[in-house]
């Protein structure tokens, strides 16, 4: 065991003693042991905690191809004139077969040797502690060292990025000029990390459009004024000293604490985990035995989950059940007050008050999330509208677009933004909420709008399931018959309405709340897990007959 | 040896050589035998050594096609003794003619690859100078 | 790809109908018989470029070609050759490799090869294929530190005019033809090659060679030590125009496909990757305002023989005719010249084995026969022992005597293009052309091929290739003899040329002393002089100055080094 050998509390010493006094050989070697010895890795963690030095922490992530590493190739040697002392970690994947991996990013960055900086490549290493782990040791050694700029390049997707980033006191996200561009940042999940955006290669034509874009495109209430956008061209140094200076500003996080928030969302907000401490990912659930055991899968501990529409019964009660299951909840929904009323009985949830059928409110609840919980493992679509009976012929065509939009429309739109941190993370389940009436017609009660829009809903879920099968995204819909809700409160007392139910339903009956949280909590969770554009009716025998 | 040790080399070129099909192969073939490879351009000598200190490299590879195998060779590991690693072992491969062989022997070389050698012995012989140069770093700290 | 009784329409567009229904009708009994013969087995085989091979192939497979391609050889677009007659009226121009050492020394080898019947150029002419070391080959002079190991080693040492005054010492220059394989330091190399010429007094007009000027080498040809690919593609747009101006008769451009499938690329991608080189220095020349017919006939390829023998020929012909289509059709060329490609043939240094030496004679013969079946232009044969080192005088011999039975004794050379109409052949060209077209279209979407240099999506795509190549040598997927199978056990006894340790200090001596002699105010005005040129064609103007100013500077007595400094300088480097 290497650590037995290197992590006796003397030889740490003497190493930690010899890195203080600037030996990078030792400096290197200690990167190397933390990165075999996730124990040893820990021990520096509490030894170095203590000392309390800290670097400017400054993340660097991207898409494939946005010039990272030559970016990094010009900022570097310029914080290095300036008499910084800088360590850099560049991050690329390992193999998940071989646990091989080629780094070779010090090749583009083609920096020039200096006593004042020291460069180092890591392999993401998977199953070896976390790499947000590893490198956190990292920087303590290289804080340790002397480093009062450190540096950390990420590979560009997925979450080890984002975990990584949480490590930053400032995080810049690169991209190049080109069709399409911007696109790929926001498709790799990067929109939220970034506190700067550097636009690389301005040489190029379309930087400016692009520049210009970034400033604009801020989700989640942040734009331009609050994130710097930067060009710069490596190739001609234009733009790297602003950039450089633009960093000198920021400042460490102070010894002991967590970088601060900067994006005030709502007022209701209440914090599940603190940045530094992301979540773990979700790793494959092995087959169980049937026993006890099995319940496990219904077990939702550090996962994610925004509920939309959760200021209704249902979404309330989904809110609820998924909290019970150890899920941290997002609750969106329009009524600020009551949002408000629900997250102070729920400990790991916040509110994102919002119109999910405006675009920038949708933005919100997602940059929100990853913001604070920084992940999203479940997304319940349980928003809707529905009206009086209106016959076909005379439905107001102002009420099928409503109609559509909230049922339907906003319901893609979601999916269609959670769908990129959970693709990124291959990990993520959608669950729609349609209705008994999306699969079979709900005249009497006379709602075409409602009738079209949930029948969409059943397959808009089967056609994103399979879209995204392969890539770890399970999407599922519920469809519930007769629930007591406020859209159907009229209903409850209505004799003529208890009637027709007991002539429709073979229970006869409506279902109670808490008859849909069996089906809700195996489709959120891992129990599901080989189940996938399923639409499950739950109205006691409604749509059997 | 713990079984979480992942074996680090460096593969490069000499600065005044060209054609870097084989070092990129070997590259590929250690990645997929489990190995971290720091790939760097073709570099000077000194560079080499300060690389290799700085990412506490098990093994150094150089690759040859185009002339200086011998001067380059020495010249990275007396780099390496310079800094206080000449405890790294340096493997060469490529074009190493008759001729250059004493030379590279004499340069302390442990291991030298000719065209057509099999990737299992290319691993095999990275695997073994790693696992010895890990090992006896860790008996000394 | 034989599909049975559908094709007779297609058939029809160029056969009568009676003989369409026989050829489809032959196809068709061709299949049944193999079915019963062979059950189910197809026989297929598939290149490593991905193109798939039937085990026969007949008229039927002529169907889908545009009969405006059913051509005389010389006639667009050129696939067939560039010439209505070609080796009948004139063989191709034997380039073996030369180089090692210092220029005096070289010399003698040159010589050499002359008194054995090489070094021959069109029409009685001297021709000579001149390798450099590798300092030279990158710009940089011998007594850069670290650079001595490698002085002369693996070819010449070239560092000022008067070495070249001093390796063409009583040659007529203006009859010779001076080919030159090298790196980054191209401009150098060429500027003191043109300022020897200029200096004994030959007309610059009438000089023929080529130079390879590769110097943005996207495959690690060259290394650390390069121009940025934007700076260099601006430097071969003015080489490119200087050259058409005083030495019109000097190729600026040989466009290494060789090179590139050296590197491991499959030969689609080999093709695709030599098309967009072309494409992506024309979109150059273009924005900076340059008539492209005046350049372009000047531009030249050097593609590598031997790895597969009859899509080596059908890789030829695509090449020629996507170059012709390319050229015509997206450029607008008019100028016969814009529209042929040139081709200097060499046989694959790669492929060579360092086991049982001796049967890289027969590889290398095999690869020279399949470049005169393309109808090549100019020919090096490696030398056999080249896998192990810079070759002997006798297997330098032997490669010139491999050239010559083929050009004499075969019969090969009685017919141009012999192959042409072979149905199998056709087919593949066809091929090769459709999947090398879909990878120049997918450079272009990724934003043109210096995009693809700098992302590094081009070096992936090559090594990529190249390790699977090796994984299947390994596996003995693929047959090397001497490596994977037919292997003997013993160690090779060949003689191995042994480069010349005094060259090494003769180069310093020399440089030293002409560090001192020259006029030292001169050399650093003249080169300040093209520190200003640079300058300018960087921002768009004066294009063709930096050569200009280059080939002053050499004349002053600037050495390659000092002239690469400040070309990096302004040029940006990769490094």
């Amino acid at each position: 065991m290497s650590t037995a050998v290197v992590g006796s509390s003397e030889s740490l010493a003497a190493s930690l003693a010899a890195i203080a006094a600037g030996d990078r050989t030792v400096l290197a070697q200690a990167i190397s042991r933390a990165e075999n010895s996730p124990a040893l890795a820990g021990l520096i963690d509490s030894q170095l905690a203590a000392a309390g030095q800290r670097a400017l922490r400054i993340g660097l992530t991207g898409p494939p191809g946005a010039g990272k590493s030559t970016l990094l190739g010009a900022v570097v040697p310029e914080f290095v004139r300036r008499n910084h002392t800088v360590g850099v970690l560049l991050i690329d994947p390992s193999s998940a077969r071989t646990g091989g991996a080629i780094l070779a990013d010090r090749v583009r960055m083609k920096h020039r040797p200096h006593p004042r900086l020291y460069v180092r490549s890591i392999g993401s290493r998977l199953g070896h502690g976390g790499l947000a782990e590893v490198t956190a040791t990292a920087i303590r050694l290289l804080e340790h060292w002397g480093a009062d700029v450190v540096l950390i390049e990420t590979v560009g997707a997925g979450q080890s990025d984002i975990d990584v980033c949480g490590l930053a006191d400032v995080t810049m996200v690169s991209a190049p000029p080109g069709l399409g561009d911007e696109m790929q940042v926001m498709k790799a999940g990067l929109m939220e990390v970034a506190d700067i955006f550097v636009v690389t290669k301005s040489d190029r034509p379309g930087a400016q459009a692009l520049a210009a874009g970034l400033a604009d495109a801020g989700p989640g209430g942040r734009t331009g004024t609050d994130r710097p956008v930067l060009l710069t061209s490596a190739t001609s140094g234009d733009g790297i000293a602003g950039l450089v200076d633009l960093l000198e500003r920021q400042e460490p996080t102070p010894v002991g604490g967590t970088p601060t928030e900067t994006a005030p969302l709502s007022s209701a907000d209440q914090l599940g985990q603190p940045k530094s401490a992301p979540v773990a990912p979700p790793r494959p659930v092995p087959a169980v035995r049937p026993s006890a055991q099995a319940l496990t899968p219904f077990d939702l501990t550090g996962r994610v989950a925004i509920v939309t529409g959760a200021t209704s019964g249902l979404g309330r009660r989904f809110a609820e059940v998924l909290h019970a299951a150890g899920a941290s909840v997002v609750l969106t929904g329009r009524r600020a007050d009551r949002l408000n009323e629900l997250t102070a009985t729920l400990e790991r949830s916040i509110a994102v008050a919002g119109d999910i059928t405006r675009a920038g409110d949708r933005e919100s609840v997602i940059a929100a999330t990853l913001k604070r919980l920084g992940r999203i493992d479940v997304l319940i679509n349980n928003a809707g509208v529905s009206g009086d009976p209106v016959p076909a012929e005379h439905l107001p065509a102002e009420r099928w677009t409503t109609t559509i939009d909230v049922n339907l429309s906003s319901v893609f739109s979601m999916a269609q933004l959670v769908a990129t941190p959970m693709l990124a993370q291959a990990h993520g389940s959608i669950v729609n909420i349609t209705s008994v009436f999306g699969l079979v017609a709900n005249a009497p009660v006379m709602d075409a709008a409602y009738a079209a829009s949930k029948a969409g809903l059943v397959n808009l879920t089967r056609e994103l399931a399979v879209e995204w099968a392969k890539r770890g995204v399970r999407v599922n819909a519920i469809a519930p018959g007769w629930f007591p809700s406020e859209m159907t409160a009229d209903m409850v007392d209505d004799d003529s309405s208890q009637r027709y139910i007991r002539r429709s339903c073979p229970m006869e009956r409506m279902g109670r709340e808490d008859e849909l949280d069996g089906v809700l909590l195996f489709l959120a969770s891992d129990a599901s897990s080989y189940c996938t554009g399923q639409t499950i009716a739950v109205d006691g025998g409604w749509t059997a007959r | 040896m713990s079984t979480d040790f992942v074996p680090r080399v460096l593969l490069t070129k000499s600065f005044i050589d060209s054609h870097d099909r084989a070092i990129k192969t070997i590259a590929l073939a250690l990645r997929d035998a489990g190995f971290e490879v720091i790939l760097i351009d073709y570099e000077m000598p000194s560079d080499v050594a300060h690389v290799a200190v700085d990412e506490d490299v098990d093994v150094i590879g150089v690759s040859f096609m185009s002339g200086g195998q011998v001067s380059v060779t020495e010249a990275i590991v007396g780099s390496l003794a310079q800094a206080n690693r000449g405890d790294i072992p340096v493997v060469v491969g490529g074009t190493i003619r008759p001729f250059d062989v004493e030379g590279l022997n004499s340069a302390g070389v442990r291991a030298i690859f000719r065209g057509g050698e099999s990737f299992e012995r290319v691993i095999e012989t990275f695997r073994a100078l790693a696992l010895s140069t890990r090992a006896e770093r860790n008996a000394a700290a | 790809m034989l599909t049975g009784t559908n094709d007779a329409p297609r058939i029809k567009r160029w056969l009568s109908d009676t003989a369409a229904a026989v050829v489809d009708s032959a196809a068709e009994r061709w299949l049944d018989a193999r079915h019963k013969r062979y059950g189910e087995a197809t026989f297929e085989s598939t290149n490593r470029s991905g193109v798939v091979v039937q085990p026969a192939y007949g008229p039927q497979d002529l169907a889908a070609k545009p009969v405006e391609e059913l051509v005389m050889p010389g006639q667009f677009p050129y696939d067939r050759n560039l010439y209505p007659v070609h080796y009948q009226y004139q063989p191709w121009m034997d380039l073996q490799i030369i180089g090692y050492g210092v220029a005096s020394q070289l010399r003698e080898r040159m010589d050499l090869l002359k008194e054995e019947g090489g070094a021959r150029g069109y029409f009685g002419g001297e021709a000579y294929n001149i390798i450099f070391d590798m300092p030279t080959s990158m710009g940089i002079d011998p007594d850069f530190p670290g650079v001595q190991g490698a002085i002369g080693d693996t070819g010449v040492s070239i560092s000022k005019m008067s070495d070249f005054e001093t390796l063409f010492d009583g040659k007529d220059l203006t009859a010779t033809h001076v080919s030159m394989v090298c790196n980054a330091g191209s401009p150098g190399i060429l500027a003191l090659y043109l300022a020897a010429a200029r200096n004994r007094g030959f007309d610059l007009t009438k000089l023929g060679g080529n130079i390879t000027n590769y110097i943005w080498d996207f495959f690690g040809h060259c290394g650390g030590i390069n121009f940025s690919p934007r700076g260099s593609y601006r430097l071969c747009a003015d080489i490119a125009v200087y050259c058409a101006g005083v030495a019109p008769r000097f190729n600026t451009l040989t466009v290494s496909e060789h090179n590139i499938c050296e590197a491991g690329a499959n030969h689609v991608q080999a093709v695709a990757f030599s098309i967009a080189t072309i494409i992506a220095l024309n979109e150059e020349c273009r924005s900076l305002g340059i008539d492209l017919d005046t350049v372009v006939p000047r531009y030249g390829f050097h593609v590598r023989y031997g790895e597969d023998f009859f899509e080596d020929i059908a890789k030829t012909r695509a090449l020629r005719r996507m170059y012709a289509k390319v050229n015509r059709d997206r450029f607008a060329c008019v100028k016969v010249g814009s529209l042929q490609a040139r081709i200097h043939a060499q046989t694959a240094g790669s492929l060579l084995t360092v086991q049982q030496p001796l049967n890289n004679l027969m590889r290398n013969a095999y690869g020279a026969m399949s470049a005169v079946l393309s109808g090549v232009n100019g020919m090096t044969i490696n030398a056999y022992d080249e896998a192990l080192g810079i070759p002997t005088e006798e297997a330098v011999t032997l490669s010139l005597r491999t050239s010559q039975i083929l050009a004499e004794e075969t019969g090969v050379t009685k017919v141009t293009d012999p192959l042409g109409g072979s149905f199998y052949l056709e087919r593949l060209t066809d091929e090769v052309e459709r999947a090398a077209m879909a990878v120049i279209d997918e450079i272009d979407e990724r934003g043109g091929l210096i995009e693809c240099i700098e992302s590094g999506w081009m070096t992936e795509q090559v090594a990529r290739s190249a390790y699977r190549w090796r994984q299947e040598v390994e596996s003995g997927a693929r047959p090397m003899v001497g490596v994977n199978t037919h292997v003997v056990d013993e160690e090779p006894k060949v003689r191995v040329f042994q480069p010349d340790p005094e060259a090494a200090r003769l180069a310093l001596e020399d440089l030293a002393r002409h560090r001192t002699e020259r006029d030292n105010a001169a050399t650093s005005a003249a080169l300040e002089k093209l520190r200003r040129a640079g300058h300018a064609i960087q921002e768009g103007r004066e294009i063709g100055s930096v050569t200009a100013a280059l080939v002053d500077a050499a004349q002053i007595g600037a050495t390659l080094g000092e002239m690469q400094t400040v070309l990096h300088e302004v040029f940006g480097r990769n490094k």
